[in-house]
């Protein structure tokens, strides 16, 4: 949780917000609108239209100038992967608008996607991406070439499903938990924090190799996982505009394998209860965040593995116009530094309260709280308050027949107060390009705030995408 | 089952030529929408362009925009439910591999449950829903408020008035007005609505819907055809006389009453895929073109 103001705004990405709520009651209408049948009753077949007397012979003569996509689909195996898949080409940039001023992302990427069925009881996903990061991009200067390229790949998993079960094996991710704002039952899939907050959607998680098994039974859903190598967090790394020194003297960390079994394991139950949904999930995992130390015996800093245990539980249920969701963990375990750069332990409980309410046309409003309580905190502790909390803002408005979304987000986190605003917004220009262009802004109140490195952070980013 | 309901359905029905107050007509327009079939599977499309007049027709003035979705629906009484459905988009490429399902309540006052599967997000979500106000549905004409759609209506939070008798496309038709509740007024743009209901068929073969005086949208049902013993409707359009924007809905595949695994209607359908796609498979080869 220590790490959860950089978490905040992922989850409400702007693909997120517009298909979460739009598609949502877009959905709903769409299969009452669908049904239109007129009955079995023994009926003629309409008779010829008589245009004198048709009263919309307007609508009747109406002529659309259809240029309509085909479907991808040919009988050949090409073909069909060709309909099962998607590619969305992207270029972003983005200008840091407080000083020291500057272009930051000058980028583009390529991102493939297939969702393929096959041989009746197999299913296979794929989505990976290749970035190119150009000269002037943050990244690129720190490599100092031309053109620098990374390839990120999500998801590659096959599916098994059979009677009452369901297995993957492959990389994917695995994302618990209700909260939009809080890392409270969330703690298998790791995060990507290259970027602090700017980062994409699709490249927001870390795909890990992972073994899942669903189990759907009379008695709710079962779930388990099996992690053999968890990855960790990633972070800015040396030479890139977020990147942060451990301490000015050194730039090296020693990576120590400190536990003797790497795995991780859980599982997760959910059922409905009358309207509402509730989770219970058990996990034993290693940490997304390494904890790192400082050795005075050899004077280096070293990064170690710590395993958590968790047990948490989440609902969710909707009462009148509103949705409730919320969730509750108890974590055992984790590490603090402090301001010798050892180490504490302690026990957290993380919570997460969410109230979401729909507006005229397909708005939505959402406030979120979310608390983080250390047990047994002592002064020591240089990481983290004993009790932080965060107050997360957000409301999703739709223009233009749903072209134009517009979604603002705000997180004020308190003791050591931060606010984090965004405005981010997506043109649609038609079924395959969408232009959008984000504003952010950050204010650190208090600098033992994790954000304080980043508090010169106001950027205005743009970006152009095509999709086929 | 099934034969005893059509039978005391055209029971029902037979007496339709008969003077029957605007209210009585109506109850039997929503039976036959909304309790003809008992499960609906269709690939639906979806689309939308402005227009003008152009050499005396009207064509649209840019690129139409497609939204195709797979719908599987089965209208029968599962634990506490009424109807339940799944939709899975498959254009436009932005929205592709979405999925959608939704638990529709028959009882009064509550709004559908729907939980939403997002390719970009990996984990299902539990989303809001409002049966009001007037949200686009993917950028369509067709809206969000149940208002303008005959199939989503609520029976009982309308006023009805026969207003007469008019042919249309050839058929005979009663002219039904119907004005909001004072309930439902809070919760609405339109003041009034005005539909033309088949004689015979007991659906509307096309509605106006007025804001203050002013018609708003009109939309008309055409292209109907007997499908597994369903009467329906291929075509829809609903055509925004203020702003000169028209949605049209097609129907190129669709069956009714086939066999829909009930687990396919339960959020199982969201993530395990290759289950999902196994039960689409096969209801695919039920439906007719």
């Amino acid at each position: 949780m220590s790490k959860q103001p950089n978490s905040n705004p992922l989850y409400r990405r702007f693909r997120v917000c517009k298909v979460a709520q739009s598609a949502a009651l877009c959905f709903s209408v769409f299969m009452m609108l669908s049904a239109h049948a007129g009955g079995n009753t023994q009926m003629p077949e309409p008779d010829e239209q008589t245009e004198q007397e048709d009263i919309f012979a307007d609508d009747g003569e109406m002529t659309f100038d259809f240029d309509e996509p085909q479907a991808k689909a040919s009988p050949s195996l090409l073909g069909e992967l060709s309909a099962n898949s998607r590619i969305t080409l992207k270029h972003e940039l983005s200008y840091k608008t407080a000083k020291p001023k500057g272009l930051v992302n000058n980028r583009s990427s390529a991102q493939f996607e297939l969702s393929q069925h096959v041989f009746d009881h197999y299913f296979v996903r794929i989505d990976t991406k290749l970035n190119a990061y150009w000269a002037n991009d943050h990244i690129g200067q720190s490599e100092g070439n031309e053109l620098t390229f990374d390839n990120i790949t999500r998801e590659a998993f096959v599916q098994l499903s059979f009677d009452t079960i369901a297995m993957q094996l492959g990389f994917q991710n695995l994302i618990w938990g209700e909260s939009d704002g809080g890392a409270v039952t969330d703690v298998v899939s790791p995060r990507n924090f290259r970027e602090i907050f700017f980062i994409p959607l699709e490249e927001a998680r870390i795909g890990q190799f992972m073994f899942k098994l669903d189990h759907f039974s009379e008695v709710g859903d079962w779930s388990l996982f099996y992690v053999p190598q968890p990855k960790f967090n990633q972070y800015a790394e040396f030479g890139t505009a977020y990147y942060l020194p451990i301490a000015d003297d050194t730039s090296a960390i020693v990576h120590a394998d400190n536990l003797s079994g790497d795995d991780e394991y859980g599982v997760r139950w959910r059922d409905r209860v009358g309207r509402g949904e509730i989770k219970v999930m058990a996990a034993s995992v290693l940490n997304n965040d390494k904890s790192i130390m400082f050795d005075q015996q050899s004077g280096q800093f070293i990064a170690l593995k710590q395993r958590n245990n968790m047990l948490g539980s989440a609902f969710n249920f909707v009462y009148a116009d509103l949705l409730f969701r919320g969730e509750f963990a108890y974590k055992t375990d984790l590490r603090f530094n402090t301001s010798q750069m050892q180490l504490l332990q302690n026990d957290v409980i993380d919570s997460a309260i969410m109230v979401e309410t729909s507006l005229p046309g397909n708005d939505t409003l959402s406030f979120e709280l979310v608390n983080s309580h250390i047990r047994d905190w002592s002064a020591d502790n240089i990481s983290a308050p004993r009790n932080s909390q965060s107050l997360i803002l957000s409301w999703n408005s739709f223009y233009f027949n749903d072209d134009l979304q517009i979604n603002w987000l705000s997180i004020w986190a308190e003791p050591w107060a931060s606010w984090v605003n965004s405005i981010r917004s997506n043109f649609k220009v038609d079924d395959h390009w969408t232009l959008s262009l984000d504003l952010h802004a950050l204010s650190v109140k208090d600098n033992r705030s994790s954000l304080t490195p980043y508090k010169d952070q106001k950027q205005i980013a743009i970006r152009a995408q095509y999709q086929f | 089952m099934r034969i005893t309901i059509t039978a005391l359905l055209l029971s029902f029905l037979s007496s339709g030529v008969m003077a029957q107050s605007a209210k009585e007509i109506m109850t039997k327009v929503d039976y036959v929408n909304r309790k003809s079939y008992d499960t609906q599977i269709a690939k639906i499309k979806l689309t939308t362009c402005p227009y003008r007049l152009i050499d005396g027709k009207q064509r649209c003035t840019s690129r139409p925009r497609v939204v195709i979705i797979e719908n599987s629906k089965a209208i029968k009484n599962l634990e506490d439910t009424h109807a339940r459905s799944l939709a899975v988009v498959s254009a436009p490429i932005s929205d592709k591999g979405i999925s959608m399902l939704t638990f529709e309540y028959e009882k009064r006052g509550l709004e559908n449950d729907n939980w939403l599967y997002l390719t970009a997000l990996g984990k299902v979500k539990r989303v809001i829903s409002s049966g009001d106000d007037a949200g686009t549905v993917f950028g369509s004409e067709f809206s969000v408020e149940n208002t303008e759609n005959p199939e989503a209506r609520r029976f009982w939070e309308y006023d009805y008035k026969l207003i007469g008798d008019e042919k249309m496309r050839g058929r005979d038709t009663w002219v039904i007005e119907m004005i909001p509740t004072k309930e439902k007024a809070e919760r609405t743009r339109y003041t009034k609505i005005v539909a033309w209901i088949d004689k015979e068929k007991y659906f509307a073969l096309a509605e106006e819907y007025y804001r203050g005086n002013q018609l708003h949208k009109r939309r008309t049902q055409e292209d109907i055809e007997k499908i597994d013993g369903v009467w329906m409707s291929r075509k829809v359009t609903m055509n925004n006389l203020t702003e000169n924007r028209v949605s049209r809905m097609d129907k190129p595949f669709i069956a009714f009453n086939v066999d829909i695994d009930d687990e396919l209607l339960t959020q199982r359908a969201l993530t395990d895929f290759a289950f999902r796609e196994r039960n689409l498979e096969k209801q695919r080869k039920h439906m007719q073109e």
